[in-house]
């Protein structure tokens, strides 16, 4: 499902780049293996749950189109930040919760995987 | 698509799960001169194979990658062991001790038998005998913080003993420290004893044949691929013992059928974490888990240090993400404490179609102005010990800056902000022999099925507000050597 994946992608960069600073020398590789992290982790949730996530995640992707034209995948990282900020504000809970989702693993992975790439903060 | 083996394995024991509870009794089964097969549904990694806390580790070593949460109106996050040695590979390896009121207090609720606390003294001094353990000759620097705290209190505060094996170092190196987990300990015993070990190997089902139980077995290649089809085989053996763990047992026990007081009364150690700021370095030479509780408000409350890479501080700086830049700057002054309680109850659930079970938690009011009233406490001994700042993971929660911030702390604690975890989970399927709530008889076979017995956390009444590792081997091998006793 490519348009799943170009989101998970798309969606941890933007967060990472939000949340996490440092490591400049080594940023980019770092993202890399966020990313790869955060794709095996959600390989692993239970099965009940990986579904309704994947379905939201593409819901997500394509909530910009009526109003840009542009996915969320595609859109500039000014816009990418706006969408994710109006979702974790949202009042429906399903919408805080994806990002809550993301962003945890995000943030988790990215200082886990600047550890084991022997960059501490 | 899934290949089917016609082979049909045979033994007189088949023990599903190989953590603390199964890799006891299989141990202790076979070395008595049980023909044992023991099945393992991860793989057979040996402990060295991944750093500890890694994330490696956490998609190697834990349930689902460590992505596992019990939903209800405050949703609980959970982690399991899955692998050879279960949770004895990634835990603290803390040894605790269910205390003796809380055993009393099962005998009358659900009138277990032969379970005091001179009945189980035995069994825990025999594990304490097998397996060594170790108290730190130096606390980490985070747990001197919260022993200072606690003595400036006056609380009463210990290092723990843990399962951990202390080698010297060669040639006169430094010493190097080892989880006496179940892969070091139990299992190669029980191999040597005689004991058969299927690891990649799911139980899917389980169910009465003849005078025996079969167990409908998946069985994954090394290295599986999504591309691999899984083998399906069978065992059969006279006695099954189930040792999947609190959520894995009674998942499996009701999607084979066996429903009566299974997965309804589950129990957890919900926990509230805090990150809290000192002035001079808290960060240990290794990451080994700093090991000091205090005990002034066992087995109600708990409180202990927690883990403190910069990734787990992350996680719970991240309920303010205001809060995270700090990291960057002070990591080496933050360091990751806990506060316990034992409220809520919840259920486990099999739902058709899906492999994973649906675990559902209830916190109240109650157990949430208990886990406020933690919360607090912590905060205070936090102060005590010199703390400059404590960030808890509580949504929109304000930083607290000193012992009068602590009014600042919600009561209860809020149900949708607060970030609550566990690392302990048990009492799915309790012991004894009130029929109306217990899933299985005093020694742990399942009632009205003879032969069919359990051997892990989901045997506990309740919560026992305590690490529950030493307990559940204790209490399989009192059930192991009461087995014996009758065959």
């Amino acid at each position: 499902m490519p348009g799943f994946d170009y989101t998970l992608s798309a969606l941890v960069y933007s967060l990472v780049q939000e949340l996490c600073a440092g490591a400049d020398g080594n940023r980019r590789c770092i993202e890399n293996d966020v990313v790869r992290f955060v794709s095996a982790q959600h390989a692993h949730t239970p099965d009940f749950l990986r579904l309704p996530l994947r379905v939201l995640t593409i819901v997500f992707d394509a909530w910009p189109l009526l109003t840009t034209g542009q996915t969320f995948h595609r859109s500039a990282p000014e816009a990418r930040r706006r969408q994710i900020a109006r979702w974790r504000a949202s009042r429906l809970g399903v919408q805080r919760d994806l990002i809550r989702y993301y962003e945890g693993l995000a943030v988790f992975g990215w200082y886990a995987c600047r550890d084991e790439r022997g960059s501490p903060p | 698509m899934t290949q089917r083996d016609s082979t049909s394995l045979r033994a007189e024991v088949i023990v599903i799960g190989s953590g603390p509870g199964g890799a006891l009794t299989a141990c202790l089964l076979s070395e008595a001169g049980r023909d044992v097969l023991l099945i393992e549904e991860g793989g057979d990694d040996p402990q060295s194979s991944c750093e500890p806390f890694s994330s490696q580790e956490m998609l190697t070593k834990y349930r689902n990658g460590g992505v596992t949460v019990a939903l209800g109106r405050t949703n609980v996050l959970y982690v399991e062991g899955r692998g050879s040695g279960g949770g004895s590979e990634i835990n603290s390896g803390i040894v605790g001790r269910v205390a003796g009121e809380t055993l009393d207090d099962w005998r009358r609720t659900h009138a277990v038998e032969t379970l005091s606390e001179a009945d189980l003294a035995p069994c825990f001094a025999a594990n304490g005998r097998e397996l060594r353990t170790s108290v730190p000759a130096a606390p980490a620097p985070a747990a001197r913080k919260l022993q200072e705290g606690a003595t400036r209190l006056g609380w009463q505060s210990a290092d723990l003993e843990r399962l951990v094996r202390v080698d010297a170092g060669e040639g006169g190196g430094p010493t190097r420290a080892r989880r006496e987990s179940m892969t070091e300990t139990f299992i190669p015993r029980a191999l040597r004893a005689g004991c058969r070990m299927l690891s990649r190997t799911r139980a899917l089902h389980i169910s009465r044949a003849g005078s025996e139980w079969q167990v409908l077995l998946e069985r994954t290649a090394p290295g599986h691929s999504p591309n691999q089809s899984p083998v399906r085989l069978t065992a059969r053996a006279a006695s099954l013992f189930v040792a999947g763990g609190a959520v894995q047992t009674p998942a499996l026990l009701r999607r084979s059928g066996f429903k009566t007081n299974v997965g309804n009364s589950l129990h957890l150690h919900p926990m509230v974490k805090v990150v809290a700021q000192f002035p001079d370095d808290v960060v240990a030479d290794d990451w080994s888990m700093p090991s000091h509780q205090i005990r002034e408000f066992s087995p109600r409350l708990g409180f202990g240090c927690s883990i403190s890479k910069p990734a787990y501080l992350a996680t719970i700086l991240l309920s303010n993400p205001e809060n995270l830049p700090l990291l960057d700057a002070h990591w080496r002054k933050m360091a990751a404490y806990y506060t316990t309680t034992r409220g809520g109850v919840g259920t486990v659930r099999v739902l058709p179609g899906f492999r994973d079970p649906l675990v559902r938690y209830h916190l109240g009011d109650a157990d949430l102005r208990e886990l406020s009233e933690g919360l607090a406490r912590l905060c205070e001994v936090l102060f005590a010990a010199g703390a400059t700042a404590v960030f808890p993971g509580i949504a929109g929660q304000p930083a607290l800056r000193s012992v009068a911030d602590l009014a600042l702390i919600p009561d209860p604690l809020p149900q949708a902000r607060t970030s609550v975890s566990t690392v302990h989970l048990m009492a799915s399927c309790p012991l004894g022999e009130n029929r109306s709530v217990c899933a299985a008889d005093s020694f742990g076979q399942v009632h009205a099925q003879a032969g069919l017995y359990i051997a892990d956390a989901s045997l506990f009444c309740g919560a026992i507000g305590t690490n529950p590792q030493a307990t559940v081997m204790a209490l399989a091998r009192r059930n192991a050597e009461h087995f014996l006793s009758r065959q």
